[in-house]
């Protein structure tokens, strides 16, 4: 059964999880999913993601963007399962106590779902739910050590 | 994305891994999407499904009214479109190709096949017709082929049915028959199941009763799906005994719920619910009642069909985080019923030639057998690996555990040449282009129809679409199963005169003149005058 490679035409969209594949350019399309960003002349605003090995990674987007996406845009690992519709809590980050008192308690539908996110924090947020605008400048989220009550990423098993 | 491997490209020739993953829900799609970000370019992946249709429990299992849980597929088609990926539907494991031939052919083999089995109470009456399984009775309404034909009855007797168990899937299935059929209607749930809940609300179902043993601290529902209840429909009241739910608040419970935040966030919820429970009596909309702390001893039946259910009054018992639910001698709550659902768990179906013990697969971070004599390494992940709980993400952990260890361990193998001309054998397998097709064309009928999408519930054999549940589909001839078996997903052969043996390849043999041994393997032909030919 031959396989028929994928035209090097860019996709309209690009995977949905933080999976790059750059197109034929090396450009990074929005996933198909993403809302349509603020205009052009929405200010770029400049945040860093603390990322599970501790490692630290500055992203800048436009203002209106939220930080799942913002983390799509850059090659950040965290899932986006439900494609920000609310039904799942794989976006889970983790504010500064700062900012989490600047963006205001989240909804009662987000604290649902945060209830299932393993590590909780009190400044955890649902990254969809958390838009990225002057509030966000110059501070750091952090991914939260474990995906769902099982692995700690970056841990290497060991055969026996 | 992959990290160099300068010793393999020094060391091996080029080839590239071939990993098969049996099943195509989020183990099977978490794990291939893992594997690649592992592997990079380096690693071919052929997923196969015994359904034409992928995605397993999200297609099957998510409420008809959550569509957006399951939006999870789009992430799943991204990594079905990647040129090292291929789809294979249609096809079974298991029977035609064994899981010998592809561990034969492969680098290794991925189970993700899930769990499918009922869980049973082991309570008299649990027999009766009306009694069904939650498995069965989701895969029913959400349009499974192997389950349109689940026998129901046509009226609920007593006007309330009886939803036993407290996860999320008890509280889909009570709120599905509560909630107005033409909201049903609207989603993807198969017509005739949104039908039949109709007829049973016209013809007078108001109550479905949702019974746990234990209390509201133990129970397994989360918050979200406890709100619905109240949201979901202003045709619906959903009620709890104020004087139960204090029941529930023992001094270990307390203590349990003073550690949970999900659970702290309950009461509320519920503390609503108690509010509405003045009105049971009076309100004319359909009652959604919550019990705690009950147990069905004896389902109660006449003709062999389902009148009643007998709930005994349980007390906790144990430390706190380790409570269980103890009989007391208090009276015995009779409900009037004509259909019970059992939602109590899913039970592993065991897979032919995976070894299990106390019904769990022994593996070693998703692995069961690491390669050896030709054969690939077999490996598991999702229900059959951690058992049958969790949600959808609860698999992306589950699933980097199993890449993880499974890539690990493909680098002391040597890649095997490539499975193709075995997948160019294949009997009319469906692509993933071919379900995007018939995807466009449930959407496309659905809507006609004023529904989200009409699934396609029938079986497909090489092309011929054909009933699941009466039919079944032996190398490309549709054959009716009341008749006829197929042996070895090659031969048919007519049940009642003939067997099928399996020790040497697949043979048909006719009962009486020939007996299927171990010794000699395979078919003999027994001569005159003995009982068998088996040595």
């Amino acid at each position: 059964m031959l396989r028929r490679l994928a035209p090097g035409i860019a996709r309209t969209w690009a995977p949905s999880t933080g999976f790059s594949r750059p197109g034929l350019a090396g450009v990074q399309f929005l996933a198909r999913w993403h809302r349509s960003v603020a205009d052009e002349n929405a200010e770029k605003i400049s945040f860093h993601f603390k990322q599970r090995d501790g490692s630290r990674k500055t992203v800048t987007v436009p203002s209106g963007t939220t930080v799942l996406e913002a983390a799509h845009l850059n090659q950040v690992d965290l899932e986006g399962a439900c494609e920000a519709s609310l039904a799942c809590s794989t976006c889970h980050v983790i504010l500064t106590a700062d900012d989490y008192k600047k963006y205001g308690e989240p909804t009662e539908k987000e604290e649902d779902l945060l209830d299932l996110a393993p590590c909780l924090t009190p400044t955890s947020r649902l990254a969809c739910q958390v838009v990225v605008d002057e509030r966000l400048k110059d501070q750091e989220v952090s991914l939260p050590a474990m995906t769902l009550n099982f692995y700690v990423d970056g841990h290497v098993p060991t055969p026996h | 994305m992959p990290s160099l491997k300068p010793a393999r490209l020094l060391t091996r020739s080029a080839r590239d891994y071939h990993v098969a993953v049996v099943g195509s829900g989020p183990a099977g799609f978490y794990t291939s999407k893992y594997l690649f970000k592992k592997a990079g370019d380096t690693l071919k992946i052929d997923m196969f499904e015994r359904l034409p249709t992928p995605f397993g429990l999200v297609r099957f299992g998510v409420a008809p009214d959550h569509p957006e849980v399951k939006n999870v597929i789009n992430d799943f088609g991204v990594i079905a479109r990647m040129p090292s990926f291929r789809y294979f539907g249609n096809i079974e494991v298991g029977s035609q190709p064994s899981l010998e031939d592809l561990r034969k052919l492969y680098d290794a083999v991925v189970l993700c096949t899930g769990a499918s089995g009922e869980r049973l109470l082991g309570i008299a009456g649990e027999e009766s017709f009306g009694v069904v399984g939650a498995p069965a009775f989701v895969k029913w309404y959400n349009g499974h082929p192997d389950y349109q034909d689940l026998k129901l009855p046509s009226t609920v007797h007593g006007e309330s049915a009886v939803v036993l168990g407290q996860g999320n899937v008890a509280l889909d299935v009570a709120r599905l028959l509560v909630r107005p059929p033409r909201d049903l209607d609207a989603t993807d749930m198969e017509r005739a199941a949104v039908n039949t809940i109709a007829s049973w609300q016209k013809s007078g179902l108001r109550t479905v009763h949702i019974v746990g043993r234990r209390g509201f601290v133990q129970a397994a529902f989360t918050n979200a799906e406890l709100r619905e209840l109240l949201t979901c429909s202003d045709e619906v009241l959903p009620v709890v005994d104020p004087e139960e739910l204090a029941l529930c608040r023992n001094e270990a419970s307390e203590e349990e719920l003073s550690k949970s935040r999900m659970k702290k966030r309950s009461v509320d919820i519920l503390d609503k619910m108690a509010a509405n429970f003045a009105e049971m009596g009076s309100t004319s909309k359909r009652i959604l009642r919550v019990h705690f702390l009950r147990s069905p001893q004896e389902v109660l039946s006449e003709d062999g069909g389902v009148r009643g259910i007998r709930l005994g009054r349980m007390k906790l018992q144990g430390e706190p985080g380790r409570q269980v639910a103890a009989p007391t001698e208090e009276a015995a709550l009779e409900i009037s019923c004509g259909l019970v659902v059992r939602s109590v768990g899913f039970d592993i179906t065991p897979f032919n030639g995976l070894p299990l013990k106390s019904n769990r697969v022994p593996h070693t971070q998703g692995c069961v057998e690491t390669s050896s004599d030709g054969l690939g390494g077999l490996y598991v992940s999702g229900w059959l690996k951690r058992g049958p709980q969790g949600i959808i993400a609860s698999n992306i952990g589950d699933a980097q555990e199993t890449a993880a260890r499974l890539w690990n361990d493909l680098q002391h193998q040597s890649a095997k040449s490539s499975p193709d001309s075995f997948v160019s054998s294949l009997p009319r397998p469906v692509s993933f282009e071919d379900w995007k097709k018939l995807e466009a064309e449930e959407h496309r009928s659905g809507h006609e129809m004023g529904k989200a999408a009409a699934k396609f519930t029938r079986g497909c054999c090489e092309g011929v679409i054909f009933k699941a549940q009466t039919e079944g589909c032996c190398q490309g001839r549709i054959y009716t199963r009341a008749a006829q078996s197929c042996c070895g997903g090659r031969s048919l052969y007519d049940s009642e005169t003939h067997g099928c043996c399996l020790e040497n390849g697949a043979q048909v043999y006719r009962y009486g003149s020939y007996n299927c041994c171990r010794r000699p393997k395979g078919i003999c032909r027994i001569r005159p005058g003995k009982a068998t030919c088996c040595s």
